[in-house]
């Protein structure tokens, strides 16, 4: 008689145990911790541990503060703070209560606007809301125990070489979902946009001779473009075209002579649309200058206008790769 | 002081001058020769060439693509002009500036004339001001901050209706704190995050915005200047040696100075507009000269626009083709390359003539 109750309750227990060990599929909730903490993740080489998940987040910029929201960290987050481009349409309920950290878009804000905040974690980016010059740093904000997560791509700036996959994009959002707690909600992100960008990849085909892009960010005397780690890069390759100035070693390179790029001669442009200066300006801009009137990009007007947020490391990188895939194929997506 | 060497009679050192002129021409013709053959794209020196003498109708069109066309007619040749009109430009200035003050570190820009034209060069970049301009909207809004900087300089020096050297550099560096402070808050307060980049790149100078219509106003400038100034040129020896003893010698002084820097200060309004505030040339050149012929205006001019010419083509042919060492197709400002050359280039040659004037004096 005592062994059935014992059976039954152990049966019990048991049962209970792995109903409320089993992680539910679909939509991770974000006050269930699947972490064990101490988490320890790197960010710019550097170790940062978490004893539990921030309950006082910051976010810089759009593409930090969408990764944010599409793991449904809103709750844990007490500010955010954008460049000029609003995080996009499916993001902007979970943004409603969210308080600004700035209204002012540049410059970034300042380290007394972020301490008012009293945050206990930021996760931005060199040369985005982090710099020397402006004296907001990881270091500084540590100094006033606040714990940073830095994108991983723009650690360029403290002379971590950086990747040229999109791999650091991946990890970049595993990572702050080991911080919150949240990795099952960040594997299914991540698996997401894989499915999405080898779905693409495969709707392209083989493609025999890669086209010949130049990425374009303004500029008359000479102009903004990228090397072989910025993410406009990284774009064209996953679509099989290439980056005249693929192979060159650098992230974004401020100020290239027009004289290369005439040589290379360029397919098509890629060139992204920011509210501080538009895709049309720029366009405008590469009409003006007669020496260029050779390339061929500009001859066919083969522009790839694409927002700003489709070039860097963020949710909405799967996206600039399929805008660009149509762009450059269209035969093959319809 | 010019050194009187009576062993070396009037006729020999006029010969010297006039070989160092020969020489100098020659030198000058052949960077101009090389520095439109060079550039970060290799193109064969014959292609270059033919290039040229097509599009000022020698030969008929050849075997080229539109691309290095272009590259050779638009960017390259512009370009080497360019530097020939304003690497002379600033020289000039620099050694008129020098003797109008009476002060070896004046260079065009200690006026506060740049200063005034980066102002008007920010408004132009960041606020679309003259936009209707169109590409040439920044260097004509620069002109006009150079000729409103230049006109509270004149205005402030003037104020004892006399305009003195020590006025003069007073009110040039009191405006250019003023114009640059302007700048500065102008750029760092704004909120579009391309335009201190953009203004920074601007005040370094560059020659990247050479073209075929550019050139006019500085070569005319140019050349209407340096004949006037070779005019003037006992004047400004006397000029140096004081104020009183010029006018003793028959310089109405007042005169001279107010009419001089009004033509100085266009003239580097003009240079400035077009290709930025490309330092070292102004300053450092005059001293180069005179250590190797004195200071006597009447060589000392020629002779400078000459060497400023040259050095600014090799320059700019660093700033084009320094990638190529590098494999970065990155384009320095020549403003960067004056100074990073000029400078260790400058101790050198003080250097040695320190030495030999410790020689002299032994």
């Amino acid at each position: 008689m005592k062994n059935r109750y014992l059976i039954a309750l152990t049966t019990l227990v048991i049962i209970s145990l792995l109903i409320g060990c089993t992680t539910p599929k679909g939509n991770e909730s974000p006050s269930t911790s699947t972490s064990t903490y101490p988490v320890t993740v790197e960010s710019c080489g550097e170790p940062v541990t978490f004893d539990a998940a921030p309950t006082r987040a910051l976010s810089f910029d759009t593409n930090m503060t969408e990764i944010m929201l599409a793991l449904g960290l809103e709750n844990k987050m007490v500010g955010y703070w954008i460049s000029g481009v609003p995080v996009g349409q499916e993001y902007q309920e979970q943004v409603k209560n969210i308080p600004l950290i700035s209204t002012v878009t540049w410059p970034p804000p300042s380290l007394e606007e972020i301490l008012n905040f009293n945050p206990d974690f930021a996760f931005g980016a060199w040369n985005y809301n982090f710099s020397e010059e402006s004296g907001v740093t990881p270091e500084k904000l540590a100094q006033a125990g606040i714990k940073s997560y830095v994108l991983t791509e723009s650690c360029i700036a403290v002379g971590i070489k950086p990747d040229e996959s999109l791999e650091s994009t991946y990890t970049d959002i595993l990572n702050i979902g080991k911080i919150f707690g949240v990795e099952t909600r960040a594997e299914e992100l991540v698996n997401q946009m894989r499915e999405k960008i080898t779905t693409v990849q495969a709707q392209i085909g083989k493609v025999d001779t890669p086209l010949r892009g130049f990425y374009y960010g303004g500029g008359a005397d000479t102009a903004f473009t990228a090397g072989k780690y910025a993410m406009a890069t990284k774009l064209m390759n996953a679509v099989g075209a290439k980056n005249i100035f693929g192979d060159v070693e650098d992230d974004w390179i401020p100020a290239a002579g027009w004289e290369k790029i005439i040589e290379l001669d360029p397919q098509f442009i890629m060139i992204d649309d920011t509210p501080w200066e538009s895709a049309d300006q720029r366009i405008k801009t590469l009409e003006s200058l007669p020496q260029l009137a050779s390339i061929t990009a500009i001859k066919e007007k083969r522009y790839v206008v694409l927002p700003w947020t489709y070039i860097l490391p963020g949710m909405e990188m799967d996206d600039g790769i399929e805008a660009l895939a149509k762009a450059l194929y269209p035969e093959r997506f319809r | 002081m010019p050194s009187r060497d009576d062993s070396n009679p009037k006729s020999q050192r006029h010969l010297r001058f006039s070989t160092l002129l020969l020489v100098l021409s020659g030198i000058l013709f052949l960077s101009i020769i090389l520095g439109v053959s060079l550039g970060p794209v290799s193109i064969p020196i014959n292609i270059v060439w033919n290039v040229v003498a097509y599009k000022i109708g020698f030969i008929p069109a050849g075997n080229w693509s539109a691309g290095v066309e272009n590259i050779v007619w638009l960017i390259r040749l512009p370009r080497v002009l360019l530097a020939v009109v304003v690497g002379g430009g600033l020289a000039i200035v620099g050694v008129t500036l020098q003797a109008l003050v009476r002060n070896p570190l004046a260079d065009p820009y200690v006026l506060g004339i740049s200063s005034g034209a980066s102002v008007g060069a920010v408004l132009a970049i960041g606020f679309g001001v003259l936009a209707s301009y169109g590409t040439l909207a920044i260097s004509f809004a620069a002109f006009l901050g150079a000729i409103l900087a230049f006109v509270l300089v004149y205005t402030l020096a003037n104020l004892g209706k006399r305009i003195t050297p020590e006025s003069l550099i007073l009110a040039g560096i009191g405006v250019g704190y003023i114009f640059t402070g302007i700048t500065s808050y102008i750029t760092l307060t704004s909120n579009n995050r391309q335009l201190a980049g953009q203004v920074l790149a601007w005040t370094l100078g560059s020659l990247a915005r050479a073209n075929w219509f550019d050139l006019s106003l500085p070569t005319l400038t140019l050349l209407a200047i340096t004949v006037y100034l070779m005019l003037q040129a006992r004047n400004l020896n006397a000029l140096i040696v004081g104020d009183e003893t010029a006018s003793v010698l028959g310089v109405n002084v007042d005169v001279f100075r107010k009419w001089v820097f009004t033509l100085v200060a266009l003239i580097t309004g003009v240079m400035v507009a077009v290709s930025g505030s490309i330092g070292f040339i102004g300053l450092m050149i005059p001293h180069m000269i005179r250590f190797v012929v004195g200071s006597d205006h009447r060589k000392v001019l020629p002779l400078s626009v000459f060497v400023g010419s040259i050095f600014l083509i090799w320059a700019d042919v660093l700033a084009r083709g320094f990638h190529s060492a590098i494999d970065n197709p990155i384009e320095l400002p020549v403003g960067v390359v004056t100074s990073v050359l000029g400078g260790p280039f400058f101790i050198w040659l003080m250097l040695k003539n320190q030495i030999k004037r410790r020689a002299e004096n032994l």
